[in-house]
């Protein structure tokens, strides 16, 4: 298949709008064969990136959890809002605490968690956030007693938090330096 | 004394807020001062008849645990750890986590800040359709038959049911509109009897193509769907009765 890169522009983009979840290289792979080179599609996408970008436009092309997804802009969220088919995601500050626990420490039991908010009972945070399907139960950890799970995050919380992948996530030692900042 | 008592996530939520209330250096907590206020604040949760978690009475006991030791460690020569030590890395981690909390709170959060186009939700016109076939209809009858409720109590009752009655139930239930869901047309059948003369209403209608039985995608909904094709009431003269001529019936 030989194809003009206009005209792949104009099918990347089209792949990307009717799919339901964040399109993947691989994806783009198996529609286009080994006959458009990897490099040349990421270019693409680049440019798509870009030109979405503009204020011109209500929605943006994103990267989140390993693929590409449009998106609408932070600015219309007012907007639609207002659409009743949205319900808004809410979070409570316990379910965020343990998240953001998992997110770094993952996989981490129960017991790890408590431990590290100074003892609270972690169980309510954990089945909303399971409910939620922002983390799962990865495993379990054999060397603890009783085997206890343990729980890790989920590609679902990528694509809610709109991080690309894990290591999108900035380094912990970063949160802690700001904390010596204020202080000093 | 009035105290505003802020809302806790737990003990150590408590205690980084008296290290910044009162302008602590986290690496240099004062043991004692910190232990004078954590346990006071406990105090005053009691007066409110707060309900005091246990890990806020552990955290009291390890504070005075730490306070002790130091006080140890002052009179003793030798060079110690520091006592706080582990209640200092516990306290920046757990400071680091709320930040990332935060932080995650900060993004563009999915459905909160930004949308998405919502997964593809087909008329039922555009919809995939397969057809069913009388045998896929039977299996399907099986199923209903199954989750039937059975009577507690039998009693024998001769029921007339006309097939000629649920022909023109289901042409009257599609003229108007051109589809019905299998589920709304047996909805409320209670016998068997009245259920099966359905199917074989429904299996006349398939044979002469005034009717087609459609599934969206294996254990979807099942439709039925009237054809184009022209519905003559002469048809039903030609249908048997359980040996009655249906057409000699009248209504």
């Amino acid at each position: 298949m030989n194809m003009e890169r206009e005209e792949l522009r104009k099918v990347i983009e089209g792949l990307i709008f009717v799919s339901d979840e964040p399109v993947n290289e691989k994806t783009f792979q198996k529609v286009f064969g080994d006959s458009i080179d990897l490099s040349t599609i990421r270019g693409i996408l680049e440019e798509l990136k870009l030109e979405y970008s503009s204020p011109l436009h209500g929605f943006e092309l994103v990267e989140v959890a390993g693929g590409y997804q449009f998106r609408t802009k932070k600015e219309l969220g007012e907007w639609i809002r207002k659409l009743e088919k949205f319900q808004p995601q809410r979070f409570s500050r316990s379910a965020m605490e343990v998240l953001s626990i998992i997110a770094y420490k993952q996989p981490v039991t129960r017991a790890e968690i408590e431990a590290m908010r100074g003892g609270i009972d972690s169980s309510g945070a954990l089945k909303t956030l399971l409910l939620k399907k922002l983390i799962k139960i990865s495993g379990r950890k054999h060397d603890a007693p009783g085997r206890p799970f343990t729980y890790s995050t989920t590609r679902k919380f990528l694509e809610v938090f709109g991080l690309k992948d894990l290591s999108d996530l900035p380094p912990i030692e970063e949160f802690m330096k700001r904390e010596e900042g204020k202080e000093g | 004394m009035r105290v505003n008592l802020p809302i806790f996530e737990g003990p150590l939520d408590m205690l980084l807020y008296l290290i910044k209330k009162n302008e602590f250096d986290i690496f240099d907590i004062p043991i004692s001062q910190i232990t004078q206020e954590y346990l006071e604040y406990l105090d005053a949760m009691e007066k409110l008849n707060m309900e005091i978690a246990t890990e806020f009475i552990v955290m009291a006991v390890k504070l005075l645990q730490i306070k002790v030791m130091m006080l140890l460690r002052e009179e003793s020569e030798e060079e110690t750890e520091d006592p706080r030590k582990d209640l200092v890395s516990t306290l920046i981690f757990y400071q680091a986590f709320k930040e990332v909390a935060d932080f995650l709170l900060s993004r563009e959060i999915l459905n909160r800040d930004v949308f998405l186009k919502p997964p593809e939700k087909r008329s039922v016109e555009e919809e995939v359709w397969t057809e069913l076939s009388p045998s896929d209809l039977m299996l399907l009858m099986k199923d209903i038959l199954k989750r039937m409720k059975k009577p507690s109590v039998h009693e024998v009752e001769i029921e007339k049911v006309s097939v000629v009655e649920k022909i023109k139930f289901i042409i009257e239930k599609t003229t108007e509109k051109k589809t019905i869901p299998f589920e709304e047309l047996v909805e409320g059948v209670q016998s068997i009897m009245h259920l099966i003369a359905f199917i074989l209403a429904i299996l006349e209608l398939m044979r002469l193509q005034i009717i087609k039985v459609v599934q969206m995608r294996p254990f979807g909904k099942i439709m039925i769907y009237r054809t184009e094709k022209k519905f003559d009431e002469e048809i039903l003269k030609g249908i048997d009765e359980y040996g009655e001529r249906g057409a000699q019936e009248s209504n």
